[in-house]
């Protein structure tokens, strides 16, 4: 008998989540994976998950993935329990594994007709389809190519047409740019904008947190498995105090250091110190700004809580 | 089937096909079991035609001997090389999978572990059934010399191609149940031993244990060779129970011994005597279901018992991860 679909959780701001889980928790013998998460992923969010090796990120996409069973808590993806409803969770999902596996012998075209057929994609909309996802990821002059000639870079585009093959919500992408070099994981990042510009909700893991605060609407920071810090970017380094610090050197070599909030305090601090000051002169004047590493190493360190 | 109705049908299937058919080494396997058969066919005939030399069997006792000798002869070579080729063949199925990162991918798409658990042993059984279509040409030529009914070709054939699947299913389930394919290799290759030789070791203990008891009933003894896919192609063969001196004359003769039941001395082949009297001893007929049927009764039961715990362990989501 089938499980009706709950209704949408919401978000913490009020925008209906389409990923949701409370107290989600799994223990492997005496290791505990994941402790008791609560996360909520906006619909139409990009969605990134930071946090360090072991922290956790590839355990919550496994539960989500329906590839995993957890222990205790329940997880809502796309309104269905991805335990009890697997099969409407795939429907709706999308899961890019961070190591992409390669069929010997087997040309991209087959690789993604071969996937259409797994997800039960109708044969007349398979040459559409195909040519669209190609097109897309920019992969369609490598058609007739043989998957395991395709370089790190085109594999993982490939990967991504393969989780896209039957128009999924939800996108779930573990470390979908590891391995990549600097050009392919640029190409990468627009093509995600592009897909979150098509509507998809996209939860991805990543340790290039540069590239994730570039990327991401929203962030939770995980660690030995707990939920440390979710929000927006600006949120979450937001709770940094001011994340934004203007340094001084004068010419006696002293240095001081000084908050601001934007570009006018900025400028104010200037003026101030040049009228305020006059005997002091100004060596080097440099504005400072908190990124998500900072933020990372800070909420890990049990700095910001 | 056409291309498009078996990818809808099954996909793992038609993609394990497309990819197999790519494959180079498929060409060599197949043209080396082949030329392996003709050997095998020309040194049976050579070796008949020797040993006829020396008897004194009229023309057409002769060419019967020489037809099945060769029939059994390519029969048994192409039973052993199957026997080593498909656990090598099935064992890399889902493990390979696994190795290559490729089943996660396959998990959360809406094929079932079921059809991707019959998709494997499909690709693995297809190729089986190429290197047996292919090699019936050199069967038709010891039916051609005589000694053999085309029943028995299609039997042996059909018996061979049974086998062979049921192999690939127990291949396939350690595919499965092992995470790494050099373990369900192992384990796959150590399954059919088990078939083959622990059936032989459990005949032995039952015989013992027979003798002992004083006891004469046929079946406990035969039973233990149930197992074994030589009993069911010895027995799909023909004329088992009846003295031989082909490849199959060993296993026929331990049916032999176990149909004239324990405490009788064989003096030669198909000539017994009870010590206790000195009279003839015949030798029991089996009634109901042939040999080669109950064999592959007992096969299929060994391989159910593995394809039901194989097939959980393709099922997501787990309690941990497999891949």
């Amino acid at each position: 008998m089938a499980v009706p679909a709950a209704p949408p959780p919401e978000s913490a701001d009020g925008r209906p989540a389409l990923v949701s889980t409370r107290g989600l928790t799994k223990v492997y013998g005496r290791l505990t994976a994941l402790h008791h998460l609560d996360l909520d992923v906006p619909q139409g969010a990009v969605y990134g998950i930071i946090g360090p090796n072991g922290a956790g990120k590839s355990t919550t996409f496994a539960i989500l993935s329906t590839l995993l069973k957890p222990t205790a808590g329940t997880a809502t993806v796309c309104g269905a329990d991805p335990v009890r409803q697997p099969k409407e969770v795939r429907r709706r999902l999308g899961y890019m594994p961070d190591v992409m596996g390669v069929y010997e012998r087997l040309r991209v075209d087959e690789y993604l007709q071969f996937h259409a057929a797994a997800y039960g994609v109708p044969r007349n909309q398979w040459s559409e389809l195909i040519d669209g996802l190609l097109e897309l990821v920019d992969l369609d002059v490598k058609r007739d190519a043989m998957v395991d000639s395709l370089s790190r870079g085109m594999k993982q585009r490939l990967s991504l047409a393969r989780a896209m093959v039957h128009d999924p919500d939800l996108l779930i992408l573990d470390e979908p740019a590891s391995g990549l070099d600097p050009r392919a994981r640029i190409e990468f990042r627009l093509l995600l904008a592009e897909l979150q510009r098509l509507g998809k909700t996209i939860l991805i893991s990543s340790h290039i947190l540069a590239e994730l605060q570039q990327m991401c609407t929203d962030i939770a920071v995980i660690e030995a498995g707990k939920l440390l810090a979710a929000g927006t970017p600006a949120e979450i380094l937001g709770r940094l105090g001011s994340s934004r610090r203007a340094t001084v050197r004068f010419l006696d070599g002293t240095e001081a250091e000084y908050p601001v909030a934007d570009e006018a305090e900025q400028a104010a601090l200037l003026k101030r110190l040049m009228t305020e000051e006059p005997g002091r002169d100004i060596v080097e004047f440099k504005v400072v700004t908190h990124d998500l590493e900072d933020l990372f190493l800070q909420i890990t360190e049990g700095i910001v809580q | 089937m056409s291309g498009f109705a078996l990818q809808t049908l099954n996909p793992v299937l038609d993609r394990e096909l497309r990819q197999r058919s790519r494959s180079r080494r498929s060409v060599v396997l197949l043209t080396l079991f082949l030329a392996l058969l003709i050997g095998v066919l020309f040194l049976a005939y050579k070796g008949s035609e020797q040993t006829a030399q020396f008897g004194a069997d009229p023309i057409t006792a002769l060419t019967v001997r020489v037809g099945r000798t060769m029939f059994e002869w390519v029969l048994a070579t192409q039973m052993v090389v199957l026997l080593f080729m498909i656990p090598g063949i099935s064992a890399g199925a889902v493990a390979g999978e696994r190795d290559r990162q490729t089943l996660v991918p396959l998990q959360v798409t809406l094929i079932g572990p079921v059809q991707i658990f019959l998709g494997k042993v499909l690709a693995s059984s297809g190729f089986i059934l190429l290197l047996v279509v292919a090699s019936a040409p050199i069967l038709a030529v010891p039916y051609l010399v005589g000694g053999i009914s085309l029943a028995n070709v299609v039997r042996a054939l059909a018996v061979l191609l049974a086998i062979g699947f049921l192999m690939a299913v127990i291949g396939v389930s350690c595919s499965c149940i092992f995470r790494r394919t050099q373990t369900a290799t192992l384990a796959a290759y150590a399954m059919v031993l088990t078939l083959v030789l622990g059936s032989l070791v459990g005949l032995a203990v039952l015989a013992v244990i027979d003798g002992s008891r004083g006891n004469d009933t046929v079946e406990p003894r035969i039973v233990a060779l149930y197992p074994n896919p030589f009993l069911a192609i010895a027995d799909a063969a023909g004329e088992i129970g009846s003295p031989s001196s082909g490849p199959f004359s060993p296993i026929k003769n331990l049916v032999l011994e176990a149909q004239l039941g324990p405490n009788v001395q064989m003096i030669d082949r198909g000539f017994a005597i009870d010590p206790n009297t000195g009279e003839q001893v015949e030798a029991k007929e089996l009634t109901g279901m042939p040999l080669w049927a109950r064999s592959l009764l007992v096969q299929v039961a060994v391989a159910v018992a593995l394809a039901v715990p194989a097939v959980r362990r393709l099922r997501a989501p787990q309690r941990e991860l497999v891949a």
